[in-house]
């Protein structure tokens, strides 16, 4: 079984997008897509509105296959209905992504409606060496959330972007979980990541539609057992997600 | 020997900045003969931020000779005297192609330098190897990379029409970008190493009539080697046979 926890149909090609995740499914063996949708960095309410309604649309039309996780822009005031409405509807986690650091205090509604209402946060945190966006997350903001709120289930996206950045920022705060999706695929990263944080926080994503295949080749590369490769294709996922 | 089943992009040795990034020509080997590669154009990864990248080039040879792989020597353009690692190549190994990575040694695809050496390397009918960068530039706070722009390409290619060269590292918007220049030169190959950052790469590229430019490169071991070949996964049979056996440095070069 394998789920993928971190997937996207982008505003601009959501059509094309939702082809590729349903063929790609099908090839990997996916059985389970968490996805959020996404387009500009800095979307008003209008537009979290429209893409909140394409990630609905796509789990009504795939049920088996798509779960949904709603994606909010912080500086909006009303980020914790919208959130209330999209879980009512189904979703099962919120999506944070560069519209504001993730330790902003305006994010704080939304961290403690996600305790209340039993749902991770999935965090976008992503450190370049090139440079960041303005309001782009890495782990160190990350940390401060977890700090925050210690009973908060925080999903940190792509170990941070470089694995050697990102996990050595979190790997004693229980209640963060790293996604291994995303563009990282240097070889020895997963066995890294587990000497970092152990293997019961780690969650497969892929980052789909923006690449994606590589994480399972990660994954399989890895010199973990079968049953500690089973624990990052989906057990662990299972958990954060409060379905075990 | 003809040979079959190639990764154009691979290497021994071990690179300073992560200790899981190493390996040697045993376990390069096993992991190759595992997905059915029957050899590789292998180079130093020492050698990559040597000095002198020929001392990292000599010791490699000393464990390619004999083998069924090729040895491809890394050199950096920039060093005085280009001749004389070509002439030392000549005299120590065999190859048939030399690599070069303008994105760690800090060079454009117009600096002079870089075109004096491809016309040595043209001359002595040497393929190049291109590396457009050195894994993500984004990913590696320790060698900050100098991005090249792939525009000025045609410079270079001005300067080896009549031998291939290989565009390694290249992600798939870039080669969509180089569509005039692949129609126009017919000596340019990419390698599927970066093809990672877009879903299903090899049909979109197969769309585009680009097959017979592509080779597998799977820039191990500096990514994780399933990275690339993950993306025959629902490719058909024919065409991973043809990726895999584009043996593009074996036409009439020396």
């Amino acid at each position: 079984m394998i789920i993928d926890i971190h997937a996207h149909l982008w505003g601009h090609s959501y059509k094309e997008n939702k082809i590729q995740l349903l063929k790609s499914a099908e090839l990997f063996g996916f059985d389970r897509i968490y996805i959020s949708s996404i387009m500009s960095y800095d979307p008003d309410e209008e537009e979290i509105d429209m893409l909140n309604n394409l990630t609905l649309g796509f789990m009504k039309e795939e049920p088996d296959l798509i779960g949904g996780f709603v994606y909010l822009n912080p500086k909006q005031s009303n980020s914790v209905e919208i959130m209330n409405r999209a879980i009512d509807e189904g979703m099962q986690g919120v999506k944070l992504w560069v519209a504001v650091l993730c330790d902003d205090e305006r994010v704080n509604p939304i961290a403690e409606n996600c305790m209340k209402s039993d749902v991770p946060m999935l965090v976008h945190s992503f450190h370049k060496a090139t440079g960041q966006l303005e309001s782009e997350t890495v782990s160190t903001q990350v940390r401060n959330l977890a700090l925050r709120y210690p009973e908060l289930r925080i999903i940190m996206a792509h170990m941070g972007g470089n694995a050697y950045h990102g996990l050595r920022c979190i790997s004693d705060l229980p209640n963060v979980y790293p996604d291994i999706s995303g563009t990282p695929i240097g070889k020895g990263e997963i066995d890294y990541a587990v000497n970092q944080v152990g293997v019961d926080r780690l969650l497969f994503g892929t980052d789909m539609p923006y690449g994606g295949r590589q994480c399972v080749a990660q994954v399989e590369d890895s010199s973990l057992s079968e049953k500690d490769k089973e624990k990052i294709y989906y057990r662990n996922s299972m958990k954060v997600l409060g379905i075990e | 020997m003809e040979l079959n089943n190639i990764d154009y992009n691979c290497f021994i040795g071990k690179w300073p900045f992560s200790w899981a990034r190493q390996t040697d020509l045993d376990k390069l080997g096993i992991i190759h003969e595992a997905h059915g590669i029957d050899s590789g154009y292998v180079s130093c990864l020492d050698s990559v931020l040597y000095n002198d990248p020929m001392e990292g080039n000599l010791e490699l040879a000393k464990f390619i000779k004999n083998t069924l792989y090729e040895m491809v020597p890394c050199m950096n353009p920039l060093l005085p005297n280009p001749e004389r690692d070509f002439r030392i190549s000549y005299e120590s190994f065999d190859y048939r192609a030399v690599r070069i990575m303008p994105t760690v040694h800090g060079y454009d695809l117009d600096d002079p330098n870089l075109l004096e050496f491809a016309e040595i390397a043209a001359s002595r009918q040497k393929g190049l190897i291109v590396h457009t960068t050195f894994g993500d530039p984004r990913l590696d706070y320790l060698l900050l990379q100098k991005p090249i722009n792939l525009m000025k390409l045609p410079k270079l290619l001005e300067k080896t029409v009549d031998t291939p060269l290989l565009l390694c590292n290249i992600r798939l918007n870039e080669i969509s970008e180089l569509n005039d220049v692949l129609e126009t030169y017919e000596n340019i190959y990419i390698d599927m190493s970066e093809l990672k950052h877009s879903m299903f790469s090899i049909e979109h590229l197969k769309e585009k009539g680009l097959l017979g430019r592509l080779v597998f490169g799977s820039f191990y071991p500096m990514f994780d080697f399933s990275g690339a070949y993950v993306h025959f996964r629902g490719a058909d049979e024919n065409t991973r046979d043809r990726i895999l056996g584009n043996n593009i440095f074996q036409r009439g070069i020396k």
